[in-house]
């Protein structure tokens, strides 16, 4: 047996109120599953009861209010890349679902789970940074918002306290002279834990870069901006070799360790190229925005 | 509508659902993985287990339509819903076509891989139904041959595509 009990609460509400049963009983929100249900199989996390909220219509909506793209947590990738909102506002968020596991993960796993499981190579979690998103934290006590740089606190640690659920993400909307980019290495093209992966978030005015987010994942405890690569770029005109001497700068901001996906030289020498690559696709993606 | 699964006794469960087009309901041990369900209470041995973890996609199901592995689903999920497996696809008689591609092209070896590998290629066949082969590859990109047999894989995809029309 991997839970005691199960309920899927169809309001974000009776969620929470399970979720504080005061009972004693161990209680772990569900989403997609496609990480907690290997961690119960493998008794890496027990739990007695699971409250499954990946048919919650409030936490599935993907709406724009304002200059305010807003992702309901339980959101799965394949909507994150059929989604028309998304590929306007957001488009690494498609761009990365893409390469996230294969289809049926991509119908199962969640945004909200993706953060919630915070693991050093969660694919969502790099563009989310880049994004500067802002996370929604329900409890009974009301909502909280936390930044998504304080939120991941280290591999599978996060701000997330027992009884609090994900029930959103939000940021502004990638303007007009913007463009962005994720790219990912792993061993091979689908189904593959990133080695390292980059998101780019660039806009440029006037031939010169006017705002610049770069984050790297898989190459750290946590996720991390590169404020070298962004420092180097701000304010500048995108020059080949600018945005080589860039990508350069990445080492100075990112500590990989060796694992079985690859040894820290390896992914300090790697990282490199898939930062040059997300730019140069950022950039190409703010002048087809331009000119459009 | 709240799905509160009826908890009878200390840890069983009613299951109850559309299964292949009937509507089924079992009393169950709760707090398992679909597959278990299916497998070893309903003795549905065609959907395959491979890897237990999300990686080779032979224990793919549709779960209300969605291809869904499974190994990752806690068998509650799917109470009040509807599930299709291998074996409501065709029927000896009346094969499906990618069933039938699959034989005709040899798209099989040992076998184990084969019913994900139609649930995926009746997915992607779905929501696109003239693939490239491009597109087929991205399509099963969740499943594994440990027989390397992709070629006639894709292949049989694409000929299903071409006789569904």
């Amino acid at each position: 047996m991997l839970y005691q009990s199960y309920c899927a609460p169809d309001t974000i509400e009776e969620a929470l109120t399970h979720l504080n049963r005061t009972d004693g009983a161990r209680v772990r929100p569900i989403a997609g599953g496609t990480d907690l249900m290997v961690q119960l199989r493998e008794r890496l996390v027990q739990t007695d009861m699971l409250v499954d909220v990946s048919s919650i219509p409030d936490l599935k909506r993907i709406w724009l209010d304002g200059h305010r793209l807003h992702l309901g947590a339980a959101a799965t990738y394949t909507q994150l890349i059929e989604s028309e909102l998304v590929h306007q506002h957001a488009y690494l968020l498609a761009e990365a679902g893409r390469l996230i596991g294969g289809k049926q993960i991509q119908h199962m796993g969640t945004i909200g789970g993706n953060l919630a499981n915070a693991s050093p190579a969660g694919d969502t979690l790099p563009c989310l940074y880049a994004l500067d998103a802002d996370i929604t934290i329900a409890s009974l006590e009301g909502d909280r918002h936390v930044a998504m740089s304080e939120f991941m606190r280290g591999p599978r640690k996060t701000a997330l306290r027992p009884h609090e659920l994900i029930t959103q993400i939000s940021f502004d909307v990638v303007p007009e002279h913007a463009g962005s980019a994720f790219t990912k290495m792993g061993l091979r093209h689908s189904q593959a834990i990133s080695v390292v992966d980059v998101a780019a978030v660039v806009g440029v005015l006037d031939g010169r870069i006017a705002s610049v987010r770069v984050a790297l994942g898989s190459v750290a405890p946590t996720i991390v901006r590169s404020p070298s690569v962004e420092q180097m770029l701000l304010r500048q005109a995108p020059s080949d070799d600018l945005l080589d001497r860039a990508a350069e700068a990445t080492r100075h901001d990112i500590e990989p360790i060796t694992d079985i996906r690859g040894s820290a030289a390896y992914r300090l020498y790697v990282a490199k190229p898939f930062v040059r690559q997300a730019l140069d696709r950022a950039l190409e993606r703010a002048s087809v925005s331009r000119a459009s | 509508m709240a799905k509160t699964t009826e908890t009878i006794g200390e840890h069983h469960v009613r299951i109850e659902l559309k299964l292949n087009g009937k509507p089924v309901s079992h009393v169950v041990n709760g707090g398992r993985r679909l597959i278990d369900f299916l497998r070893d209470d309903l003795h549905l041995y065609g959907t395959k287990e491979g890897c237990g973890e999300g990686e080779c996609g032979s224990c793919t199901v549709f779960l209300n339509g969605t291809a869904t592995l499974a190994c990752l689903t806690p068998m509650e999920r799917a109470s009040g819903g509807e599930v299709q497996t291998i074996e409501g696809i065709g029927t000896a008689e009346n094969l499906d076509p990618l069933q039938w591609a699959m034989m005709e092209e040899a798209g099989v070896q040992c076998g184990i891989c084969t019913p994900g590998m139609i649930m995926a290629g009746l997915d992607l066949l779905k929501h696109n139904p003239h693939p490239t082969r491009d597109e087929i590859i991205q399509g099963i990109a969740g499943n594994l041959c440990r027989c390397t047999g992709y070629q006639k894989i894709i292949t049989a995809i694409q000929r299903a595509a071409e006789t569904r029309t």
